[in-house]
């Protein structure tokens, strides 16, 4: 249906074809024609008189008028084509991964399509690792929607992903572009970020006044920690955290059919497969799946050649390795590497076998890591493997518009200046619309001028 | 001849008596105002010279021994003539349920004619039409009617002919009836008709009104006269009733006009009966206004 950039304008045009119409009922016209042999006792007059029934006259060249003066006046205000009259638009994005499960979509669409919203299902990758990809693809897709749709007033954000995701850093940093306020779909099993349970961990090679175990001992819950004699680690455990120096691993860290993680957390030292560095250094923060931790840590070693090589293609290197902890400059402070397939049980699928490697050190007798910030760090050192993430919820309640009550941005935030606006859409509408007006007002002084020179 | 039978019916055994004596003219019905030696004595005259001696009464002679003559009132013919106004304005109108002018006039023609064969006067019609004349000169034989009729029905009616040059030509020994809707040249043809009033013509002017004329249909109306297209006027609600004056103010004018001539004048509305119509004409009456006929063109 029509609608005007420029609504006024084609008001005029309508009181203007009002007024013509007006003029066809009230026109002072010629009566029928009678033949009278004595018309000669007629007083004289005027040979036109008024009429006194409203009733139109000249039919075909008041619809000529009135609808080129509609016409022209259409083309001047900028007339768009829209296909619905919603004001409202619920931009759903969703991951890419769901895009084939068409009962979901269907499903989310019907219960999404009332009070006559314009309701757009988008698909973008990766917004179960970041909902800052929604973030950025709802921007382009309210620009392109609102432009097309003029009647939409407000736009309701929707962003459909999982209750844990692997980084709310991209969220963040685009949170501040989108202006209004930002409403969760979650999908999938809500699971905690941290499943691991008290009696799953276990420290080996651990001094008795070990920082990792006290702090693994408040957040994570550890229930064996023998420090003396790896050998005696519950079989049972699925993390399995080494605190020995390279080269005096203990068999306990490696990964095992009933392990699940193995971590290598070197006191002192470097762990397998890093490099030292020439002198250590002092770097003030850690990072980890959005918690940060600021101390006075200690980088021992940094990323072998080997290990950069395999951080370098991602997910495309045989062994895929991944950063689990950064330092605050950007580099690894924590890797994870994938065990080999065979060495895997068949019948767990959650079972991810993987072993962690953390190049970091400790101040002796430090308490950084029993501080409440540090509960993140040790969380995510602690995860399963390859599932480091966070939760999604803060999405569903951080973003709240600060001006009213509701969740919905205004449209106008993503439309163009004034200037554009005036264009019709399509854009060879105004011209078309223009031509036909002033063929019909041609064909209107045709029509007018037949008469006469007939 | 079939539509004039009604008419002619009722018109049987109606004479058309002059008005007045007639001048010389061959014997016939109506008085003469020649003197002359018919069987009806009427008065006597002494004997002149130059008197027929057959006209002298000898007995009258042998008592008085003055010579009288025998005198007796003259009867003589009267030729009448028809003239029939066939302008294009005598066919208003030209739908409706009346008669339009011409077909009225037509059958006041046929009638007069009839009744005026019936008295044994030549009778004839010229009827005057698109610059053109159509005449049938006044005939006493039998069929002579049917003549008329026949011419009367071939002719339509149209032009903006001039009655006044077609009267001129006429001889003023006769009874002419003029059948017109006075709406041409009147003047003129006033003219004509005093000229031959004082030459002894008989004149009977029979002024042809449409009804529709008397009160034309309701509502606002461009009018214009046939012969002057170009000529319209708005007639509405405001102003018919000054056109229903200035009709009626025409009408009187030419009744005072015709008859100041000498001529009898007899205005015939067309839903007026025609064999009525007639015996107005005859009597030199008006037509009354309920005399109404039925639908026949």
């Amino acid at each position: 249906m029509p609608v005007f950039a420029v609504p006024w304008i084609f008001g005029l045009a309508v009181a203007a074809a009002a007024g013509v119409v007006g003029l066809h009922l009230l026109s002072v016209r010629t009566p029928p024609e009678l033949l009278l042999p004595t018309a000669r006792f007629v007083p004289d007059g005027e040979a036109r008189s008024v009429a006194r029934q409203p009733r139109l006259n000249d039919v075909p060249l008041l619809l000529l008028r009135v609808l080129a003066l509609l016409l022209v006046g259409a083309a001047l205000a900028g007339v768009r084509w829209q296909d619905s009259r919603a004001t409202l638009l619920r931009l759903v994005v969703a991951d890419a991964a769901w895009q084939s499960d068409t009962t979901w979509r269907d499903s989310l669409a019907t219960a999404l399509a009332r009070d006559e919203a314009l309701v757009d299902l988008h698909f973008v990758r990766g917004v179960t690792e970041d909902p800052g990809a929604a973030l950025v693809a709802a921007t382009e897709r309210a620009v392109a929607l609102t432009r097309r749709h003029r009647s939409l007033t407000r736009v309701e954000l929707l962003v459909a992903t999982t209750p844990t995701v692997r980084t709310m850093r991209g969220y963040a940093a685009w949170r501040a572009q989108w202006p209004g306020g930002v409403r969760l779909i979650e999908r999938g099993a809500r699971t905690a970020p941290i499943t691991t349970a008290r009696d799953e961990v276990a420290i080996a090679g651990a001094a008795a006044d070990d920082e990792v175990a006290a702090a693994l001992a408040r957040f994570a819950a550890v229930t064996t920690a023998d420090r003396t004699a790896p050998r005696a680690m519950p079989a049972g455990a699925v993390v399995r955290i080494d605190r020995a120096a390279r080269g005096t691993r203990t068999a306990a860290a490696m990964p095992r059919d009933d392990a699940a993680l193995a971590i290598h957390w070197p006191r002192d030292g470097v762990p397998e497969g890093w490099e030292a560095r020439a002198r250590a250094d002092t770097v003030g923060a850690l990072a980890a799946a959005g918690a940060v931790l600021v101390g006075p840590f200690t980088r021992p070693a940094v990323p072998g050649p080997a290990l950069a090589a395999r951080l370098d293609s991602g997910d495309l290197a045989a062994r895929p390795v991944r950063v689990v902890v950064w330092w605050s400059d950007g580099t690894p402070a924590a890797l994870e590497e994938s065990t080999p397939a065979s060495g895997r049980r068949t019948n767990d699928a959650a079972a991810v076998h993987c072993t962690r490697t953390v190049a970091m050190t400790l101040p002796r007798g430090s308490d950084l890591l029993l501080s409440e910030p540090a509960r993140g760090l040790v969380q995510a050192l602690i995860a399963p493997c390859g599932a480091a993430r966070v939760p999604a919820a803060p999405l569903a309640t951080e973003a709240r518009p600060a001006r009213n009550d509701t969740s919905a941005a205004l449209a106008s935030a993503f439309r163009p200046l004034a200037g554009e606006q005036a264009a019709s859409d399509p854009w060879w509408l105004t011209p078309l619309l223009l031509g036909a007006g002033l063929a019909l007002l041609l064909a209107e002084w045709r029509w007018r001028d037949a008469p006469e020179t007939a | 001849m079939s539509a004039y039978g009604p008419l002619l019916d009722a018109l049987r055994g109606l004479r058309w008596p002059a008005r007045r004596a007639v001048g010389a003219a061959p014997p016939g019905t109506h008085r003469s105002s020649q003197k002359g030696t018919a069987g009806e004595f009427t008065e006597y005259r002494l004997y002149r010279q130059g008197d027929d001696p057959r006209a002298l009464d000898w007995r009258l002679l042998a008592r008085s021994d003055r010579a009288f003559v025998r005198l007796s009132d003259d009867r003589a013919l009267l030729p009448t003539w028809v003239v029939v106004d066939a302008s294009a304005r005598m066919a208003f109108p030209g739908e409706g349920p009346t008669r339009s002018k011409y077909g009225q006039a037509r059958h006041v023609a046929v009638g007069l004619a009839a009744v005026a064969h019936a008295s044994s006067d030549p009778v004839g019609v010229l009827v005057v039409h698109d610059e053109r004349v159509q005449r049938v000169p006044p005939r006493t034989r039998r069929g002579t009617v049917q003549e008329i009729a026949r011419v009367l029905d071939g002719v339509e009616p149209g032009g903006s002919p001039s009655l006044a040059s077609a009267l001129s030509q006429l001889p003023t020994n006769a009874r002419i009836v003029l059948l017109t809707d006075c709406l041409g040249d009147a003047d003129a043809l006033l003219k004509v008709a005093a000229a031959h009033a004082v030459a002894g013509a008989l004149l009977e002017c029979v002024h042809m009104v449409a009804a529709e004329e008397l009160e034309p249909p309701p509502g606002a109306h461009l009018v214009h006269a046939p012969e002057q297209r170009d000529e319209k006027r708005v007639l509405s609600a405001t102003n018919r009733e000054t056109y229903r004056e200035r009709f009626a103010a025409f009408r009187q004018e030419m009744a005072s006009r015709w008859r100041a001539v000498g001529a009898g004048y007899t205005e015939v509305v067309t839903s007026a009966d025609a064999a009525r119509a007639v015996r107005a004409v005859v009597m030199g009456v008006n037509v009354p206004a309920s005399a109404t006929a039925g639908v026949e063109r």
